[in-house]
């Protein structure tokens, strides 16, 4: 259950951009998104930032929403105007819910406020990265070592043995499954599978989380579902792990 | 100084221009009133003069010039009329008779009037000169006899000058209560003014507990007093939070970035094994974590009392919010051995407000319910929470209930406070902003939160108006509608 705060997957190694006026931030993201095995370019302003968004091909960009030049959300609107899919992140200082739902709206990806940890950055990013390539979003059956998710019948099975799951948890897996081998932070399970963002006083995700392990792991030799601490979760067979 | 202050007081300078168009204006009517009252003697004496003439001319008809002068002797003797003045003449102005000792040497006009000067022996009244001016009318007689009847000015004059020497030392009296009430105006309010100015210079200064003196008149000025009070209150009772909050937060941080350090540090000694290593820094994280949280409750309390969010409403249903929280914390209860009862309405209960946010305070009082409401000090074992949804009239009414021992005394009061924690909650984990954030959700929903004890346990209560576009109004147009199918 306990294993290392970070796996580097070379497999999934992503080009990422970074739009940020602020040197120490933008260093301090880009050294730890190296570190976790991804290629990292910076632009330090709106306008070279653009630029390099529309005319390379990034796996996903973190943009600073207050920008010197062009602000971060003109950059959104203006790739996605270009018809661009570059997943995007924008980081803002703005943790009002107000300016969450417009950069949301104005076609980011996701939207995460500072101050923030960096396993939530990086868990986010890995997410959106994915985004683009993941044709199986529309396969019917998800596999994750033995264990099969069929999204039309519903049915979850774990080496042939159906497991029953309440709706919650059904949807919990299902997330976990479209992200498993990354990391998946307490707060995407908060957005993405109960649809609220708030924050939590009590471990009342970790509750949910481990009744759903109860069901996917307690009778099975090797785990699936591990806790990632200081993180979150993750979902991910025996083989993926180093 | 002092004195240079009040000259350029604007009181000062208005009470001054008021004065003086008072002033104006009274003069003019003084001034009318003098030139009409002295014309009106003048006239008068005109009169006195014509009528004496008339009544020697009938005795003059009547008994020729011995007649007339014997009438002007007895007149003059007499003094029927104070101030009245005769001379008979003869054809070289010779005084034949009369109370003047000399025919005037001043030319009548055509009609005969002139006025003269004239000596007299009988003066009008004591204390005048001899020498005195009068008016009169010249005759010629038929004998060759001159007559002169006229009129002592002494005593108008007398009365003129008196009126316009009260009149100019009135003049001056009202000029210098003009002055004076204008100065002491201006003093009084500028006395007024200058301790609001001090107050506001002291408060400025850091004594925040200053406040402006109230004369008790219950005046304009004491009802500006009251006002600028009912505000220095306030500011002071905000400063005094924020200071209290920014106090709490400094101290409520020190302990976890101390700890932070420690750990860092410990790490650093090159005594310990990996494993041990990857715990500390686990521990650090987890510490690091907790400080954020409580950093962005703080800034969503900011933000709930800013009132920005309020851009972001939008119709929410409270079922199914609470339906969702119900779920979401229903394993949570379970595992803390607590038994939630949910009493829920039938329909949506619709309010005008922020998802997130209600669901960030509802979640909260479950929150505080499971972490403060199942004390082992219940006897009942089976500790139950309740929560419950209800429409009451046009208002939402969320509360949760827990098993608990409730608040005591000040505990109850102070618990919305920011970062107030109570003694037997100081124990437990929690940045003691979980209620405060919850308090001000609601009021940014224009609702109320309100605590009680409810024996056994605390009883958190939510009221929220409902939306009114929600309202189903559809009963009260139909009943209008005139009763054609």
């Amino acid at each position: 259950m306990f294993s290392s705060y970070r796996v580097p997957d070379i497999t999934a190694a992503m080009k990422i951009l970074i739009i940020e006026d602020d040197t120490e931030t933008a260093d301090y993201v880009a050294k730890g998104l190296e570190e976790a095995g991804h290629t990292v370019d910076v632009a330090r302003d709106g306008k070279n930032g653009l630029v390099m968004i529309v005319g390379e091909a990034f796996d996903a960009a973190i943009v600073d929403r207050m920008l010197p030049g062009i602000d971060g959300k003109t950059i959104v609107e203006t790739v996605r105007g270009a018809g661009k899919t570059t997943p995007i992140l924008l980081l803002s200082a703005m943790g009002e819910v107000r300016h969450r739902v417009e950069g949301l709206h104005s076609g980011a990806d996701d939207y995460l406020i500072k101050p923030f940890a960096f396993s939530e950055l990086l868990a986010r990013v890995e997410a959106l990265g994915r985004r683009p390539k993941e044709e199986f979003r529309d396969e019917t059956v998800l596999r994750v070592g033995d264990l099969e998710v069929n999204r039309l019948t519903r049915d979850v099975a774990r080496s042939g043995q159906k497991i029953d799951l309440q709706p919650r948890e059904y949807r919990l897996l299902e997330y976990l499954m479209r992200h498993a081998g990354r990391v998946v932070t307490r707060t995407m399970l908060l957005e993405h599978v109960w649809d609220y963002h708030f924050d939590p006083q009590t471990n009342v995700i970790d509750v949910h989380v481990s009744r759903l392990r109860q069901k996917i792991d307690k009778d099975f030799k090797i785990p699936l579902l591990h806790t990632v601490r200081g993180a979150g979760y993750s979902l991910r067979a025996a083989d993926s792990t180093s | 100084m002092p004195l240079i202050r009040l000259l350029r007081s604007r009181v000062f300078q208005l009470s001054l221009l008021s004065s003086a168009a008072f002033g104006i204006a009274a003069f003019a009517v003084v001034a009318y009133l003098y030139y009409s009252s002295v014309q009106a003697v003048s006239r008068q004496i005109e009169a006195t003069i014509d009528a004496e003439i008339k009544g020697l001319s009938e005795q003059y008809r009547q008994f020729g010039s011995i007649g007339l002068i014997e009438a002007v002797r007895r007149r003059a003797r007499q003094r029927v009329r104070p101030g009245a003045l005769y001379l008979v003449a003869n054809s070289e102005f010779r005084p034949l008779v009369g109370n003047i000792e000399a025919w005037p040497k001043e030319r009548p006009d055509e009609r005969g009037w002139v006025n003269f000067r004239f000596r007299s022996d009988s003066s009008p009244a004591p204390g005048t000169v001899a020498l005195g001016e009068a008016r009169g009318r010249v005759f010629r007689l038929l004998g060759g006899l001159f007559l002169l009847v006229g009129y002592d000015l002494r005593e108008q004059q007398r009365v003129t000058a008196r009126t316009r020497q009260t009149l100019i030392l009135a003049g001056v009296i009202a000029v210098f209560f003009a002055i004076a009430s204008g100065a002491l105006l201006g003093w009084l309010i500028l006395r007024r003014i200058d301790s609001i100015n001090r107050t506001s210079r002291e408060i400025m200064a850091g004594d925040l507990s200053r406040r402006v003196s109230e004369t008790g008149r219950g005046d304009e000025f004491d009802r500006l007093a009251q006002s600028l009070n009912a505000m220095l209150t306030q500011n002071e009772k905000l400063f005094l939070g924020m200071r209290e909050v920014a106090e709490n937060i400094a101290h409520d941080l020190r302990s976890p970035l101390g700890r932070i350090r420690q750990r860092l540090e410990r790490q650093l000694s090159g005594l310990l094994t990996d494993t041990q290593k990857q715990a500390l820094t686990v521990e650090a994280l987890e510490e690091t974590d907790r400080l954020l949280s409580t950093f962005n409750a703080i800034l969503s309390i900011a933000q709930a009392e800013s009132g920005a969010p309020k851009r972001s409403f939008e119709p929410v249903d409270l079922l199914t919010l609470l339906n969702d929280i119900a779920e979401m914390y229903e394993p949570l209860v379970e595992d803390a051995g607590v038994n939630l009862v949910v009493t829920l309405p039938d329909e949506p209960v619709i309010v005008h407000g922020n998802r997130d946010l209600l669901f960030q305070a509802c979640a909260n009082l479950l929150d505080n319910a499971i972490k403060y409401g199942t004390g082992s000090d219940n006897i009942a074992k089976a500790t139950v929470i309740e929560l419950s949804l209800d429409r009451l009239g046009n208002e939402a009414r969320f509360a949760v209930r827990d098993g608990g021992a409730g608040l005591q005394g000040e505990a109850l009061s102070r618990a919305t406070e920011r970062f107030y924690r109570s003694d037997s909650s100081r124990t437990t984990s929690g940045s003691g902003l979980g209620l405060s954030l919850v308090d001000a959700v609601i009021r940014l929903h224009d609702g109320v939160f309100t605590l009680a004890n409810s024996d056994p346990g605390l009883r958190a209560t939510i009221q929220l108006p409902l939306d009114k576009c929600a309202f189903p109004a559809e009963t009260e147009i139909r009943s209008d509608l005139p009763a054609t199918s």
